[in-house]
């Protein structure tokens, strides 16, 4: 893919997420680290695209925009999602691919994700129990995981495919 | 052209997900065992960790502070603060206490008391 090309892919990764951070925000929620993490699609998208770090950019791109919209830039729930996002993104990228399929490169993302989020609340409110808190994390983790990881397998395989069609003589 | 091999679930996949969900099942059945295991009480005074009993026993411990002697009283597994010589109280009127991290506190004579699933000295291990 020439440059132009990357650029404009990448814009659009990063609006396609900033949407989907935004929309997420009217979805009902527990505690405000509990989500679907939905705009992890596009980081993945991005790494398998690109590589780990235009997955980090697309990552810092849509947490700065997203919380800017919502309203929470540089309020606590913006460290959040740049602490989450920021380790997914990492996690994702040290993740071996050439084992893992995107599901498995995304539950690992997400574990990272609420891992961090949790160490970060650790660290604003000192008193969690991390017993009753971890298994309910792990377990959303991994169903948030497997969904995203399987959008973004059906979008890279379309991406690739289209690629190959457009770049062949 | 050669036809694009879409990407399918892997094994490594299967294996990561099962050791998350085996993380969660493990870390959940500990936080049932933990729950099951006899509470603590422990009162603190000015001076600190001052006497530490079983949840489980029936007991009174007399905690001195600098106003005099406040009466912790420990019945079927609920602990609470059943005379103290301070002015207004409030120490008296909050109740029992009886799950790990609850605590009552009376400021005025300094002391405190405090549910805790494990004693003093193993405290680092889960804290």
């Amino acid at each position: 893919m020439d440059r132009n090309a990357r650029i404009a892919t990448l814009a659009l990764f990063v609006a396609m997420a900033v949407a989907l951070h935004w929309m997420e925000s009217f979805i009902p929620r527990p505690a405000p680290f509990l989500r679907f993490g939905l705009a992890n699609i596009l980081t993945l998208c991005a790494l398998y695209t690109f590589g780990g770090l235009w997955a980090i950019v697309v990552v810092i791109g849509r947490v700065v925009i997203g919380s800017a919209l919502t309203g929470s830039i540089f309020s606590p729930i913006f460290a959040f999602s740049l602490g989450g996002g920021l380790s997914a993104a990492l996690t994702m990228w040290a993740m071996p691919r050439s084992l893992f399929s995107p599901i498995g490169v995304s539950v690992a993302g997400a574990a990272a994700h609420m891992s961090a989020q949790l160490a970060i609340a650790l660290f604003f409110v000192a008193h969690i129990s991390l017993t009753h808190i971890m298994p309910m994390f792990l377990l959303v983790s991994v169903v948030t995981g497997v969904l995203n990881g399987y959008c973004a397998m059906l979008i890279i395989d379309v991406m690739k495919e289209r690629q190959r069609h457009f770049s062949s003589p | 052209m050669g036809k694009h091999t879409r990407m399918r679930v892997r094994l490594f996949d299967l294996v990561l997900i099962a050791a998350l969900l085996f993380l969660a099942g493990f870390w959940w059945a500990l936080g049932l065992s933990g729950s099951r295991d006899p509470a603590w009480v422990q009162v603190y005074t000015a001076q600190g960790l001052y006497r530490e009993a079983p949840l489980t026993e029936d007991g009174d411990i007399s905690a001195p502070g600098p106003l005099g002697e406040s009466l912790v009283e420990i019945r079927s597994g609920e602990a609470s603060i059943a005379w103290s010589p301070c002015p207004n109280k409030l120490c008296m009127h909050m109740g029992a206490a009886s799950r790990p991290g609850e605590s009552i506190v009376c400021v005025p004579n300094r002391v405190s008391v405090v549910i805790r699933s494990v004693r003093a000295d193993t405290d680092a291990v889960s804290y």
